[in-house]
C-alpha cells in the first residue's frame, strides 16, 4: 500500500509542478459573535469546559472568553462553579458520574446565557472476551489479530458506542478489516456503532487489528450519548471534506455538529470499560 | 372536441395519400475512395423539401414521384444527382468523390438539425485544438451549447445539468460504460477509428433509452476497401497506431487502432527518487478492432471488439541478503466490449438492424506480497472488485409502408450483472466476499415519422421498458413525441417531449484525478432516475446553407437521483455500501441555447452560448434545501474558428467562456473541540454551493501542417498546439487555508484565507503522425488517385 501511495504522491508531484496557488480576492461575509462552548463529560473524571467566541473568516485571531461564569448542575442541583484555568479552559474537581443529568450554565457579559444539559450513559459491561493472535493475514502479507467481545444490549432504547484498541507501543489506527454490520451500518471507517440493529439480548463484535510483534493490547468500549455520537461521525465528515484530496478530489464540505442552542459547540459525554490488559 | 375529430381525420387521409404514385428508394452512401459510409449525407428530392439524412449506418430511405431528380450532397464531398424515372423500389448504392467545394449541388431545404443533435465529424475533430495536440472526440464535442464537463482538461461530458453517469455513450451502437483515460483528460476513443459523433439532447429517437441525459452516438470507420493502409502518431501523453485494408476481395475490411501511454517512464523516475527501492507508474492502453464484411449489395456484417484499461501500479522490492520481498499494491479500471451487426435490407422499403453485444466495466483495487527467504516462499494477494456487465440483443426495424410514413420498431434485452463489490483471494483466485444482483431489462420501441403535410413532421412513438430482478420489478412506458415545423424553405421549428427512466447510478466524486467511480443498479432501496423533458427550438440558414442558426429552450424535471452522502467518496470494503448512497433526490434544470456557424469555405466555425440553470434536491443533504449543482454552469460561451491557409496548412482557434463553478463558502469560524482532547480551528460553512469561483476562460489554438515525402510517399502530419495560450489561471478548486503554503495544518492565530488552485498553466505541446501504406498498391494509382489519396485520405 505504501508503494501505491508513492505512486500516487509521483502523480501529484507532477501535477504540483503544473500546478499554481493563489489567493482569491474574497469579501468574508460579517459571521455574528457567538458563544461557543465545548465540553466533554466523561464518568468518572473531573468536568472541563472551553469557552470561545465564533469570528469572521478574516478576522485575525480566535479568541478565547476569559470572564465567564460557569456553574454546573448534577440532577437539577448547583454542585460547582467552574474557575478559569488557561487559554479558554475552565476545569471543576466535580467528578461526573454515569447515569446523572448534567447542566451547564455559561454566562458572558454582553452575550445571552447559553445553557446545555447532557445526560452521563450508564458504561456497558464486557460479557465476554475472546483474543486470538493470529487470526489472518491481510493483502500485504501482514498478519492480523483479533479481539471479540460480548455486551449486554437493552433492546428498550438504543445505546451508542465507541471501540477503543490501545496496542502497547503501537500507535496510530491498527484496526483493519472493519466488517461488523453495526460499524458498517454507521459507514465509517472506525469502531463507532449503535445497537439499533441487534435484535438479541447481547451483541458480538470483533475487531481486527495489526500487531505483529504480538504486543499488550487492552480494549475500551465507550458507550456514547447521542450527541456525542453525532459529533464523532460529524467530525470524521467534516475532515473529510476540510481540505481537498488533491488527487482524489473535492469531497463535499459537511458541517460539524453542534448542540449548543444560540451557539455553536458540543456538549456531550460518554463512560466507559476497559478490559484487562491481554497478553497475546 | 369536433376540431380534433376533423384534424384527426384529415391527418388519417393524409397518411394513405392515394393519388400520388410515389416509389421508394433507399440505400447507403459512400466514399468513392475508401468505402466508408457517410453519415448526415442529404438526400434531396429537387425542386422541394422532400428529403433525408442518412443515419449511423449510411443508410437512407427516400419516398419520391418519378421522374425525379435526387441531390445527394455531404460536406467536403463533391454532390451528386440521381436520376429516378421509373416507378420501381430501389435500392441504390451512392458513392461521393471527396471535393474541397460543394459546387455542383446547392442545398435547399437544409434538415441539420443543429441543436436538440450536435453532430461533429472527423473532420471537426482534427481542427479542434486540444490539451496535447491530439485530437479528442468528446473535447471537441464540449465547446458546443449546452455541453460542459466536469472540470479543466477533462473530456467528461455533462448534459445540460445532468451528471457523468447519465449519458447512453454507444460504440457502433452498442453501449459503453466507461469513457475516459488518465483521470478523465482523455477519451477512451481513438480518433483514429472515429467517423463522427452526435449527441441528442433532448428528445431521443424511441430506440435509445436507459440514461437521462444524453445520447453519445458514436460510429467507427470501417477499413479502406482496396488498400492496406496504416498511421502512427505520437503525442506528448501517448502512442497510436492504425492498420486498415481489406481482407481477401474487396467485400471484407479491417481497422485495428492501438494506444499507449508515453509518461510510465517520468513518474517511475519521480517515485523513485521520492523513495529508494519503491517505485510506481501510471498508464493505460487500449484496443479496437473492427471487421466488416458486405458479401451482398442486401446484407453486412460487423464485428467490432474495444478492450481498453487504466492502471496505477506501486511497486517496492526488498532485496537483502538472506531475503527479497516484493509487494505491489495498484488500481486498475477499464471496459471491454465485443459485439456483432448484422444489417439486411429486405427490400427497398425495409431495413433491419440485429445486435449481440457483452460490456463490461470494472475496477479492482488489489495488493499482493511475494516474500522468500531462500528456504521459504510464501505469497499472498486480495482484490477488491466492482463490475457491470451487459450482454444485450437488439433488433430495430426500419419500415417504409407509405410516403408520409416511416416506422421504427424493434426490442431490446439485457442481462445485468452488478457486483458492486466483491472480495477475491488472488493465489487461490476465489471470491471471499461478494455482493451484487443480476437484472434483465427488456425494451420495445415503437416510433413513426409521419409527414402529413410537407411543412409538418411529427415523430411519435414510446419505448416500453421492462426492469425485473430477483427482489425488483418495475415496469414503465416512456412517451416520446418530437414535431417540426418547416416555416419557410430555410427555417424550421421543433416541439419535443420525452419521458426517459435509468435504472443504474453513478456514484462519483467530483474533481478526482483517479477513477472512484461505481455503479449501482435501481433496487426496492435505490429507486430508478427519471427525467421529464420539454424542448422547443427553431432554426434557420442563409446563404444557401453557407450560415446556419439555431435558438432552443429547455427545461429537465429529474426524479430519483442519487448520490453520495456528504463525505463519503467511494464504496469500497464496505458490504453494507448503501449507508453511504443518498437516494431520491430531484433535480431541474433549464435554459436557452444558441448557435451561429459558418459550414462551408476556407474559413468555417461558429459562434455559441447557452444560460442555463441546475439544481438538486436530497432530504439528507444541505438540510433538505434545494441547492445549485454542482456542475451549474449559468452562462456558457465558445468561439471556434478554422481558417485553411492553403491545401496544407490549418490554423484553429478556440475560445471559452463558462461562469465559475458554485462551491460551499465558509462564513465562520470557532474553536471545536477535538476528540483527542486539544482544540482546533473549525469552519462554519453556509449554504451549499451558494458561492461561485471565478469565471473560467481560456483560448486555444492550434497549426496542422501537412507534409507530403515524395520518395517515400508518405503523408505526414505535424499538429504544434498551445493550450491556455494567456495562460489563465482557471480555478480547479478553492480552498481554504492560512498560507499559501502546502501544509495544511490549521494555526488559529491567523486569519484564513480563499485559496485557488489551478492545474493548467499555458502548455504547448507537439504531436507527429505519419500516414504509410504498406502494400505499396499506389504504385499503380494515378496521380490525381493519389493526390486525392493525400489530400482526403485523414478527413
Amino acid at each position: 500500500m505504501k508503494a501505491l501511495k508513492i505512486t500516487y504522491a509521483g502523480i501529484f508531484t507532477l501535477l504540483i509542478i503544473l500546478s499554481c496557488r493563489e489567493y482569491v480576492e474574497n469579501d468574508f461575509p460579517e459571521y455574528p459573535e457567538m458563544l461557543v462552548v465545548n465540553s466533554i463529560l466523561i464518568a468518572d473524571s473531573p468536568i472541563k469546559v472551553h469557552v470561545s467566541k465564533s469570528h469572521n473568516m478574516d478576522t485575525s485571531k480566535l479568541q478565547y472568553i476569559d470572564d465567564a461564569s460557569i456553574e454546573i448542575f448534577e440532577n437539577g442541583e448547583l454542585v460547582d462553579q467552574l474557575s478559569y484555568d488557561s487559554n479558554g479552559v475552565y476545569s471543576s474537581d466535580w467528578i461526573v458520574k454515569a447515569g446523572d443529568v448534567y447542566k451547564c450554565l455559561v454566562q458572558v457579559p454582553g452575550y445571552s446565557t447559553i445553557q446545555c444539559i447532557d445526560t452521563v450513559p450508564e458504561h456497558s459491561e464486557f460479557i465476554d472476551i475472546q483474543h486470538i493472535a493470529f487470526a489472518g493475514k491481510s493483502g500485504d502479507g501482514s498478519s492480523y489479530s483479533s479481539i471479540s467481545f460480548s455486551f449486554p444490549v437493552d433492546r428498550e432504547h438504543t445505546s451508542f458506542y465507541e471501540a477503543k484498541l490501545y496496542v502497547q507501543g503501537g500507535g496510530g489506527n491498527q484496526l483493519t478489516k472493519l466488517i461488523d454490520p453495526l460499524i458498517l451500518s454507521t459507514g465509517l471507517p472506525k469502531p463507532v456503532f449503535t445497537d439499533e440493529l441487534v435484535q438479541e439480548d447481547s451483541y458480538t463484535m470483533t475487531l481486527y487489528y495489526h500487531n505483529s510483534a504480538l504486543r499488550p493490547v487492552l480494549l475500551e468500549l465507550r458507550t456514547l450519548s447521542k450527541g456525542y455520537y453525532n459529533y464523532l461521525v460529524s467530525t470524521y465528515l467534516y475532515q473529510q471534506g476540510r481540505y481537498p484530496g488533491f488527487t482524489g478530489g473535492v469531497v463535499p464540505t459537511s458541517q460539524l455538529y453542534s448542540n449548543i442552542e444560540g451557539g455553536l459547540g458540543i456538549y456531550a459525554s460518554y463512560s466507559s470499560i476497559s478490559s484487562d490488559t491481554i497478553i497475546p | 372536441m369536433k376540431y380534433y375529430q376533423i384534424l384527426t381525420f384529415f391527418l388519417f387521409l393524409s397518411l394513405f395519400d392515394p393519388a400520388s404514385s410515389q416509389v421508394s428508394i433507399s440505400g447507403f452512401i459512400k466514399d468513392t475512395l475508401t468505402g466508408e459510409i457517410l453519415i448526415g449525407a442529404h438526400i434531396v428530392e429537387q425542386g422541394t423539401t422532400n428529403a433525408a439524412i442518412s443515419d449511423t449506418k449510411g443508410y437512407f430511405t427516400i419516398k419520391v414521384n418519378p421522374p425525379i431528380a435526387l441531390e445527394i450532397s455531404f460536406i467536403g464531398y463533391a454532390g451528386k444527382e440521381l436520376l429516378v424515372d421509373q416507378n420501381i423500389d430501389s435500392v441504390v448504392h451512392i458513392s461521393l468523390m471527396p471535393g474541397t467545394e460543394m459546387e455542383s449541388v446547392v442545398i435547399r431545404a437544409r434538415n441539420q438539425n443543429i441543436l436538440s443533435v450536435t453532430t461533429l465529424n472527423r473532420r471537426e475533430m482534427y481542427l479542434t485544438p486540444s490539451l496535447g495536440a491530439t485530437p479528442d472526440i468528446l473535447k471537441a464535442i464540449q465547446i458546443k451549447p449546452g455541453i460542459t464537463t466536469q472540470n479543466e482538461g477533462s473530456s467528461v461530458l455533462l448534459v445540460r445539468g445532468g451528471n457523468p453517469g447519465e449519458n447512453l455513450y454507444l460504440l457502433d451502437g452498442i453501449p459503453i460504460l466507461h469513457v475516459n483515460h488518465l483521470g478523465g483528460f482523455l477519451s477512451v476513443f481513438n480518433p483514429e477509428i472515429i467517423n463522427s459523433l452526435s449527441i441528442y439532447k433532448d428528445g431521443f429517437p424511441a430506440k435509445f433509452g436507459g440514461k437521462i441525459s444524453s445520447v453519445v452516438d458514436i460510429t467507427q470507420r470501417e477499413g479502406h476497401n482496396s488498400e492496406h493502409k496504416g498511421s502512427f502518431s505520437i503525442g506528448v501523453t501517448d502512442a497510436s497506431l492504425c492498420l486498415e485494408g481489406p481482407i481477401g476481395s474487396r467485400k471484407m475490411t479491417y481497422i485495428i487502432t492501438s494506444r499507449k501511454t508515453l509518461i510510465e517512464i517520468p513518474i517511475i523516475y519521480l517515485t523513485t527518487k521520492a523513495s529508494e527501492g519503491y517505485y510506481g507508474f501510471y498508464g493505460f492502453h487500449d484496443i479496437n478492432a473492427k471487421i466488416s464484411w458486405r458479401p451482398n449489395e442486401q446484407n453486412s456484417i460487423h464485428f467490432n471488439i474495444y478492450q481498453g484499461d487504466d492502471y496505477v501500479r506501486g511497486i517496492n522490492i526488498d532485496d537483502e541478503t538472506n531475503f527479497l520481498s516484493r509487494s505491489s499494491a495498484g488500481n486498475t479500471w477499464g471496459n471491454l466490449l465485443v459485439s456483432s451487426r448484422w444489417n439486411r435490407n429486405i427490400s427497398p422499403t425495409l431495413f433491419l438492424t440485429n445486435s449481440l453485444s457483452f460490456t463490461q466495466y470494472r475496477l479492482f483495487s488489489m495488493e499482493k506480497v511475494y516474500f522468500t527467504d531462500y528456504n521459504t516462499e510464501q505469497e499472498t494477494g486480495t482484490k477488491y472488485r466492482s463490475l457491470v456487465q451487459d450482454i444485450s440483443f437488439n433488433s430495430e426495424w426500419k419500415y417504409s409502408p407509405y410516403k408520409k410514413l416511416n416506422l421504427d420498431v424493434g426490442m431490446i434485452f439485457s442481462y445485468l450483472n452488478y457486483k458492486p463489490y466483491e472480495k477475491i483471494d488472488m493465489i487461490t483466485k476465489n471470491t471471499i466476499e461478494e455482493d451484487g444482483s443480476q437484472f434483465i431489462e427488456s425494451s420495445f420501441f415503437v416510433e413513426g415519422n409521419y409527414t402529413p403535410f410537407s411543412f409538418l413532421e411529427i415523430i411519435s412513438g414510446g419505448r416500453l421498458v421492462n426492469y425485473l430482478s430477483t427482489n425488483y420489478r418495475k415496469t414503465y412506458l416512456e412517451p416520446r413525441i418530437k414535431t417540426n415545423l418547416t416555416i419557410a424553405q430555410n427555417l424550421k421549428m421543433n416541439v419535443s417531449y420525452m419521458k426517459i427512466h435509468q435504472n443504474s447510478h453513478l456514484l462519483f466524486t467530483p474533481q478526482a484525478f483517479y477513477n472512484n467511480e461505481v455503479f449501482v443498479p435501481a433496487d426496492p432501496d435505490i429507486p430508478p432516475a427519471q427525467c421529464d423533458e420539454l424542448a422547443t427550438g427553431c432554426e434557420f440558414t442563409l446563404l444557401e446553407g453557407d450560415f446556419s442558426m439555431g435558438i432552443e429552450l429547455y427545461h429537465k424535471w429529474m426524479t430519483g437521483l442519487a448520490t453520495y452522502k456528504e463525505g463519503y467518496t467511494n464504496l469500497f470494503q464496505n458490504m453494507n455500501w448503501k449507508s453511504m448512497i443518498e437516494t431520491n433526490g430531484k433535480g431541474e434544470s433549464y435554459g436557452i441555447e444558441f448557435i451561429a456557424q459558418k459550414n462551408y469555405g476556407d474559413l468555417t466555425g461558429y459562434l455559441s452560448y447557452s444560460l442555463s440553470k441546475s439544481t438538486r434536491n436530497y432530504e439528507g443533504i444541505n438540510y433538505g434545501r434545494t441547492y445549485l449543482y454542482e456542475y451549474d454552469r449559468r452562462h456558457c460561451g465558445s468561439v471556434s474558428l478554422n481558417y485553411k491557409l492553403s491545401n496544407t496548412i490549418s490554423v484553429s482557434l478556440t475560445w471559452i467562456y463558462q461562469t465559475g463553478l458554485p462551491y460551499t463558502p465558509a462564513i465562520g469560524r470557532y474553536y471545536a473541540q477535538s476528540i483527542y482532547n486539544f482544540y482546533y480551528e473549525a469552519l462554519v460553512y453556509g449554504e451549499k454551493n451558494s458561492d461561485r469561483m471565478k469565471d473560467y476562460h481560456r483560448l486555444d489554438c492550434a497549426i496542422m501542417w501537412d507534409r507530403y515525402n515524395k520518395k517515400s510517399k508518405f503523408k505526414s502530419t505535424w499538429t504544434l498546439s498551445v493550450y491556455n495560450l494567456y495562460n489563465r489561471h482557471n480555478p480547479y478548486f478553492y480552498y481554504y487555508h492560512h498560507d499559501l503554503s502546502p501544509e495544511i495544518i490549521p494555526d488559529p492565530s491567523k486569519p484564513v484565507s480563499l485559496i485557488q488552485m489551478s492545474y493548467f498553466p499555458i502548455i504547448p505541446s507537439i504531436s507527429y503522425k505519419i500516414y504509410f501504406n504498406y502494400n505499396r498498391s499506389d504504385k499503380k494509382t494515378t496521380f490525381k488517385q493519389k493526390l486525392q489519396n493525400w489530400l482526403y485520405y485523414d478527413y
